[in-house]
């Protein structure tokens, strides 16, 4: 466990080149010289991206990231419209949390709590209740960076471009060929296979 | 049916066949230069058929595309492929319409990943399920071919009498 745990530690220090538009370090996680990087674009409303995060994302940190096969870029596509009015902002906060090195601890807690904040809009409370005092003063203020929200919104307009209309949706970038898409949250057991497959080529 | 219209609809029927059958050999193609296990992604996705099934679907329809495209636009078996290709694509639409009804934002997996499942996929395979349909039922109807014997047993007629 305590081996895991370190692992884990080392790959977030690490980073990984492969993505294509410019991505904060602090939301890749992998080896530089992993031969594939998914890019992720999720949604923090979105269940089925908290489903991803949950039960997707361990198994693959574990068979293919830690051993540097793959690298893992989160990036932010919040849904917009009338259902999913504090998207955007649990992006934002994301984001600035990224900045201060605080990314994965921020997100897992937005999916975790996704059920509450998403109900009553309360999503500073999520974020606040994993940072210390001095991290919320320094989380609130790089939200309204203009910097931040530009971050996020490159994130956005990068998976329009691609085609990108639901989330979660993976891009496959595979020596440095990026893949159309792969829409929805993918069976594990399929998506392992389907990776081994790529590295085999 | 005059004879001009006779051969405008055979040469439509054929136009169509080669048409449907190198639309199946694209989507063939698009599925088979990626692990297969993206197509059992796509498959999967729809959420109707169990993970053993998903594996099995997800193997075999690229190839059996395939062959149906050969066939297709070799113009052999005719009845056998264009009557299979029109079950196919009532299945496929089915399937697109079924998921489009449940809400599931996935893609369609006609012809590899990145194109979600939208009004006009669902046309578009429509589109390919009439033609199918039409080259099936002139496969079995065949009015040249008929007027054509026909006009063979009249003129033997004619002979013996």
């Amino acid at each position: 466990m305590r081996i895991t745990a370190f692992g884990l530690g080392l790959v977030l220090l690490l980073s990984c080149q492969a993505a294509n538009a410019p991505v904060d370090k602090e939301k890749m996680l992998g080896s530089q010289t992993a031969p594939l990087t998914l890019e992720i674009f999720s949604s923090f409303d979105c269940p089925h991206c908290t489903l991803m995060h949950q039960t997707v994302l361990p198994p693959l940190m574990h068979d293919f990231v830690i051993p540097g096969k793959i690298c893992v870029v989160s990036r932010e596509f919040p849904l917009s419209g009338p259902g999913h009015p504090w998207a955007r902002e649990a992006a934002n906060y994301a984001t600035a949390a990224a900045r201060i090195g605080k990314y994965d601890v921020v997100a897992d807690a937005l999916f975790k709590n996704q059920m509450t904040w998403a109900m009553n809009g309360k999503v500073w409370d999520t974020v606040a209740s994993v940072l210390t005092p001095s991290e919320q003063a320094k989380v609130q203020a790089l939200s309204k960076d203009p910097g931040v929200q530009a971050e996020v919104q490159r994130d956005v307009d990068a998976g329009t471009a691609a085609g990108i209309t639901s989330t979660p949706s993976t891009i496959v970038v595979n020596r440095g060929k990026r893949s159309a898409p792969i829409a929805g949250m993918q069976n594990y057991d399929l998506f392992k296979q389907y990776l081994n497959g790529l590295l085999a080529h | 049916m005059t004879y001009s219209q006779n051969r405008v609809l055979r040469i439509t029927t054929v136009v169509l066949r080669v048409l449907v059958g190198g639309v199946f050999l694209a989507a063939a193609y698009a599925k088979l230069k990626d692990p297969w296990a993206l197509f059992a992604m796509s498959i999967d996705s729809y959420g109707i058929l169990p993970l053993r099934w998903v594996e099995f679907a997800a193997r075999t329809l690229p190839w059996f595309e395939a062959v149906l495209g050969v066939v297709l636009i070799a113009g052999i078996f005719k009845r056998i492929a264009t009557g299979t290709g029109t079950l196919l694509m009532l299945v496929f639409i089915g399937a697109m319409a079924w998921a489009k009804l449940h809400g599931k934002q996935i893609d369609c997996g006609c012809f590899g990943p990145g194109e979600a499942i939208g009004i006009w996929s669902i046309l578009r395979d429509g589109s390919i399920g009439a033609a199918l349909l039409f080259i099936t039922v002139m496969s079995f109807w065949q009015p040249g071919k008929k007027k054509a014997a026909g006009a063979a047993v009249d003129t033997e007629r004619a002979y013996s009498v």
